[in-house]
Formats: structure tokens, C-alpha cells, sequence
């Protein structure tokens, strides 16, 4: 069963939903109505799990214990377990502190893979690795490619198997911030996005529903044939700078989140990836001039 | 409230009765205790890891995965250290989790931390600081209060971190707060000289009874399962060790002439039932039941946070007696006339905190 049919009756505060995000199972409990309307919304083409199902990760996002601030100035807690790895924030960002809050836990416990933050889209076997700091425009740029037609393996976090060298999908939404929103809004109207919460230490955030078919082949996994640096600057003619495979490689680094504790296996997983692969350093300023670029590339 | 993590540590053959939803409950309550890396230690060394299911084995590994990086890491810092103090003359002994690798003890199976403990002479204090800082450990930005709390009053000076690889050490004078009255010059510990580099540790009865006394004068117990079976673990290594007398003799004798029998009963009653040492545990039970209190309030509480997976599913009595630790913890580490400016000042700074503006968080890379 998929999260879109669940009954309006398991949706309610304080249930628990249990759920696949690709090759995790995670169970989410939450005191704030709206986690569940967002979640059964934006997730709805992922499966259902049965009480018995094993989790890697059980969530709770809760209210303060403290009587005053339940209702001066609510505040949402986020917790894996028994643990509280953050400082709360105020309570009507409770879905995007679940969506950090995801990245987080996969990011510090998944050490079967290597992560690296990035984006991954794919089109007739081309499979684009995207990693930049926070404000180069990928995550813009990902919504870009994966409403125009790319598959989505995954907008933040990607996963990289220390075993195969191979790209496992997550097709969790796509994260968008402050402008992006409202172009990918116009772009692509009939794309379901969860309501915009504003001011949140990174600005206003969005939440964009992955394809449909991303998520239907979320076990599809992928081999990566190009790593782009993309850097949106305004006005910019695109031009797209080649990179040494080195380079490449420092940058992946630089990128990851475990690479320091993979040790022998994560130099072992990275050149193996690398291998291949062919590197850009890429600057635009106009979407369009840029969907083309990628577009070439799958001819 | 169950007890799976202690139950698995002590027979491992229950990981063939497990069910799907027993081992999100390890995993869950693993990861919060700080168990994960510990069990599957356990798991593999009686050969019955083949029964946890594919789905959840990634879970244990990636836990080790760290765990052996960390060793790695440890084991230079050490060095480090060495080269630092101990040129300028200052002995050094490492306490706790470092040691634990140093001594390749059982005990660093599977075992996160995040300091590094060094006890050097309290004559030694302010030159240890200067050497460390001159390597690139610094205090983060402190208040006058804490200053003087940690200088006046405690066994280590505020922590020392790192500023490129921002490992932390504490850096101890003794392993009791000053304020502590069962407290004694540390040079009274036994120590041993590490094989790899020039800094000392406690001998095994030592370091069972510094880790006891530790973990029996806390308050809060974010991993109690994980410190429990340290001690277990210790006194199994002390055990084997000695072949004339037995482990819980030398440390009854030893925490009676160190002054610490209180803490160190209390350690033992528990290592020696998870041991199913029936005769040991009736000699220390009856030295334990002596005192009414310790008897029929502070081990019952003891007990909840030594068997359950997760401490934050008590019911109202075990509240009740968590909140005896603490208060005994505090009681232990002060006398009231230090003590309860220190908690009103505490409180007032708690509050202050709690409604400032809402920080900035750092949820997301």
C-alpha cells in the first residue's frame, strides 16, 4: 500500500507512520498535524509498512515538555530514538526539520555508503552528479532537469554503494529556498510542493514532490557518467570549463560526509567511481540555455 | 520498558529469537545507548552473528566502521600527547575510553566517546595547560563562573579542544571533585606503563574501581547500559587476570582502603548478578544493605537504569528515583553550602537561556 491510500484516521497526530525511503524504513511520530498532511502529500507514491517491519530509524517530532511552551511560542523537537541532536526550532517548521532531520540521520549512521553531498539526475543512461555548496543553484537546477523528463535519484544526499560503486536512488523531495520557489513554481505549476514555510535559518523553504516515476524505480541503481560543478550567476553566458579527474576527486571529498571514516574503502568506492566519468566546472545565467546543455548530453 | 541490549550482551544466543520488530529496538535503543558496536562485539565473538538478519547487520558494521576509525585517531592523539607532556616532565596517565584502547581492553569494542581523559599531577595543572596550548588545544570561550567552578570546586579544568581536528581533551588533577569529602591526592592509584608510548594507566583493579566510582556518583545516564557492561567486561578482564585471588575480593579490599567502598559496592552488586555470581553478589548485597537508603531507594533506581533500554519510558517511580540520583549525585559532588548557590545559579542561567531568541540550528549541512 502507498502512503496515498492510507486512511485519513492514520494520519492523525500522534500516530505512527511507518514508511520506504528507498532502502531505508523509518517510522515518524509527531505532534504537529500538519507533518502528516505534508508527509501523506509529498510521499504519497511511497510504500507503507506493517507494524512488524523492521526500522533503521525511528522520529519523533514532538512538543516542548515545558507547559508554557506548548502554547507561547511553540516549539518543534526532533529526535532519533531517544536522542536530540538539534536545538529546537519554532513549530511550523516541523516538516522541514523532519526533511533536515532525515538527512541527518542517514548522513551519520549509512556508512555502507559513501555520501557526498549532491544531486543526481539521469536521462537514457546519462547519470549527472551535481555537487556544490549550498547557493551554486543545483538544487534549482535539479528541479530544472527532473520536471523537463530526468529521473531523480536524489537531490541532497547522494548514496554511493562501498560495494558496487553504484548510485542508490532516494527520490526524496526537492529542497528549494527563497526565489527557486517561486520559478520552479512557474515553470511547472502542476507540480505538488508543500506550503511554504518562511524564515527558517536558510531563508523561505519549499518542498517539491519527486516524480512519480523517480520513485518508481527508487531500486533502480545507477552508475554516474559525468560530475558537473554547476554555478548559477546572473546574466552569465553558459560556459563550461573542463576538470581533471583529480580535481574531480578532491572536490567529491570535499563534498562527502564520511569519507574520513570509510577509510581504505572510501578511496577504494571513490576511484572506482570516479573511473569514467567525465568532469565540468559549469557557469550559466540562463535556465534554459542551461536544460539545453544537459539535454545534448543524452544525445 | 524492556531489556533487550543488557539481555543480548549477557547471551548473545538470543539473536536467533528475535523478531523484526525486537531489532529496530536494538537498533533504536543501540544507537541511543551507545551499544551497537558493543553488541555485535558480543554477537561475533560467540559466532552467532549469522542470525541477525541482512536488513540489520549495516546498522552494526557502520557503527564499527566508526569505532575503528576512532581507534586510528585515538592512538595518534596519544602520541600527540606523549610528545607534548611528557617531554616537558609531566607524568600522564589516560583514563577511561582512550585507555581502554591503549590497553586494547575488551572494553573498546564498539565504544563511541568524545574526550579524551588525562589525569596528570595537581602541582602539574597549569604547566599541562601551556603545553597543550602551545600544540593548538585551547578553551572554548568560558565564563568567570565556570572558571571558578571548575578550579575551585572539580577533579579537571574546563575541556581543551582542538582548533584543527577538534578532538577534546579533559584534563584531570583527580578523579573526584574537590568538593567531593571522599576525595584523595590521585598518586594513591596504581599505575602501569603503556607499551606503545611513554604514559601511564591505572592497573586493572584501579581502573575498575576509577570507572565504578564514576559511574556510581553520576546523576545522568545518557548510556548506562554501555557503562554497565564496561565494568562487566572490566571485571571479566580482572578475573581472568588473576589466578590466586578472586576479582571481587582484591577490589572489595582495594576501594576499602582508597575510602570508596560505597560507590564500589554498588558497582558490584550489579556486575556480579549480570555475572550470575550468586555467592559474590549475597556478600556484597549484605554489605550494601547496611545503609536503608542505599538499600531500598538508590539500588532499586539503580537497577531501572541498568536494565532499561531507554531510561525515558519510566513509569512515575522510576522517575521518582531517577530523580533521586540526580539529587544524590549532587549531594556526592558538593557540600549543600556550595551546592545549593550553585543550582540556583544554574536554574536562573537555564531559563535565561531557554527563552533568548530562537537559535540558529544546525540541522542541515
Amino acid at each position: 500500500m502507498k502512503l496515498k491510500d492510507l486512511a485519513k484516521s492514520k494520519l492523525e497526530s500522534g500516530k505512527t507512520l511507518k514508511f520506504d525511503v528507498g532502502p531505508f524504513s523509518i517510522a515518524v511520530k509527531s505532534d504537529f498535524q500538519n507533518v502528516y498532511e505534508e508527509i501523506a502529500k509529498i510521499y504519497s507514491e511511497f510504500e507503507v509498512l506493517s507494524d512488524e517491519h523492521f526500522v533503521d530509524f525511528e522520529i519523533t517530532l514532538r512538543n516542548s515538555h515545558s507547559l508554557i511552551r506548548k502554547f507561547f511560542r511553540k516549539q518543534c523537537f526532533f529526535q532519533l530514538g531517544d536522542q536530540e541532536p538539534f536545538t529546537p526550532i519554532p513549530a511550523n517548521q516541523a516538516f522541514p526539520m523532519f526533511e533536515w532531520g532525515l538527512n541527518w540521520c542517514i548522513s551519520s549512521n549509512a556508512h555502507q555508503y559513501l555520501m557526498i553531498h549532491a544531486a543526481v539526475v539521469e536521462k537514457n543512461g546519462i547519470c549527472v552528479v551535481l555537487p556544490a555548496p549550498p547557493g551554486s543553484g543545483k538544487s534549482t537546477l535539479t528541479a530544472l532537469l527532473v520536471f523537463s523528463g530526468w529521473r531523480l535519484l536524489s537531490d541532497e544526499l547522494t548514496l554511493i554503494e562501498t560495494s558496487s560503486g553504484l548510485i542508490q536512488p532516494l527520490a526524496r523531495p526537492i529542497n528549494l529556498k527563497n526565489q527557486s520557489i517561486s520559478v520552479i513554481k512557474q515553470a511547472f505549476p502542476n507540480v505538488a510542493h508543500s506550503n511554504i514555510v518562511k524564515d527558517t535559518h536558510k531563508g523561505d523553504v519549499c518542498l517539491f514532490k519527486a516524480p512519480d516515476a523517480s520513485v518508481a524505480n527508487i531500486d533502480q541503481k545507477s552508475k554516474a557518467t559525468h560530475i558537473i560543478l554547476p554555478k548559477f550567476s546572473k546574466n552569465e553566458a553558459l560556459s563550461t570549463d573542463p576538470m581533471s579527474q583529480d580535481s574531480a576527486f578532491f572536490e567529491l571529498i570535499a563534498n562527502s560526509f564520511n569519507y574520513n571514516i570509510l577509510g581504505l574503502s572510501g578511496f577504494n568506492t571513490l576511484t572506482e567511481f570516479i573511473d569514467g566519468t567525465s568532469s565540468f566546472n559549469l557557469r550559466y545565467g540562463d535556465n534554459k540555455a542551461a536544460l539545453e546543455w544537459f539535454e545534448a548530453l543524452t544525445l | 520498558m524492556s531489556n533487550l541490549l543488557i539481555s543480548l550482551f549477557n547471551n548473545p544466543e538470543l539473536a536467533n529469537k528475535l523478531s523484526m520488530y525486537d531489532w529496530s529496538k536494538v537498533v533504536s535503543h543501540g544507537r541511543d545507548q551507545n551499544m551497537l558496536g558493543r553488541i555485535w562485539w558480543r554477537l561475533q565473538s560467540n559466532s552467532v552473528e549469522k542470525h541477525v538478519p541482512d536488513r540489520v547487520v549495516p546498522h552494526f558494521t557502520s557503527c564499527n566502521l566508526f569505532v575503528e576509525q576512532q581507534e586510528i585517531n585515538i592512538n595518534r592523539e596519544l602520541e600527540d600527547i606523549s610528545n607534548t607532556l611528557v617531554s616537558r616532565g609531566i607524568d600522564t596517565t589516560v583514563l577511561k575510553g582512550a585507555a581502554y584502547i591503549a590497553v586494547s581492553s575488551n572494553c573498546k569494542h564498539g565504544r563511541i566517546f568524545n574526550d579524551i581523559d588525562i589525569l596528570v599531577d595537581h602541582s602539574k595543572i597549569r604547566d599541562a595547560e601551556i603545553a597543550l596550548m602551545t600544540q593548538g588545544w585551547f578553551h572554548k570561550k568560558e565564563t568567570d563562573y565556570d572558571k571558578r567552578y571548575f578550579r575551585e570546586w572539580m577533579h579537571e579544568i574546563q575541556p581543551l579542544i582542538h582548533k584543527d581536528r577538534l578532538t577534546t581533551i579533559d584534563l584531570h588533577h583527580n578523579i573526584l571533585p574537590l568538593t567531593n569529602k571522599k576525595h584523595f591526592n590521585a598518586d594513591k592509584l596504581k599505575t602501569i606503563k603503556l607499551k606503545q608510548v611513554p604514559l601511564l594507566t591505572f592497573d586493572l583493579v584501579d581502573r575498575f574501581i576509577h570507572s565504578a566510582t564514576h559511574l556510581f556518583t553520576e546523576g545522568e545516564f545518557p548510556h548506562a547500559i554501555r557503562d554497565i557492561t564496561d565494568l562487566i567486561i572490566l571485571y571479566q578482564e580482572l578475573d581472568g587476570e588473576e589466578e590466586t585471588e578472586s576479582a571481587h575480593k582484591l577490589i572489595l579490599e582495594r576501594s576499602k582502603a582508597l575510602g570508596l567502598d560505597d560507590y564500589v559496592h554498588l558497582a558490584l552488586l550489579f556486575v556480579l548478578k549480570n555475572l550470575d555470581k550468586e555467592l559474590e553478589h549475597k556478600q556484597v548485597e549484605s554489605l550494601v544493605s547496611k545503609n536503608a537508603i542505599t538499600f531500598y531507594v538508590t539500588v532499586p533506581a539503580f537497577k531501572f537504569v541498568f536494565t532499561a533500554d531507554s531510561i525515558a519510558q519510566g513509569n512515575f517511580i522510576n522517575n521518582v528515583g531517577l530523580f533521586w540520583l540526580y539529587m544524590r549525585s549532587h549531594l556526592i559532588k558538593m557540600p549543600l553550602h556550595v551546592l545549593i548557590p550553585h543550582i540556583c545559579r544554574k536554574f536562573i542561567h537555564n531559563m535565561k537561556e531557554k527563552f533568548k531568541e530562537e537559535p540558529v540550528n544546525g540541522a542541515n549541512k
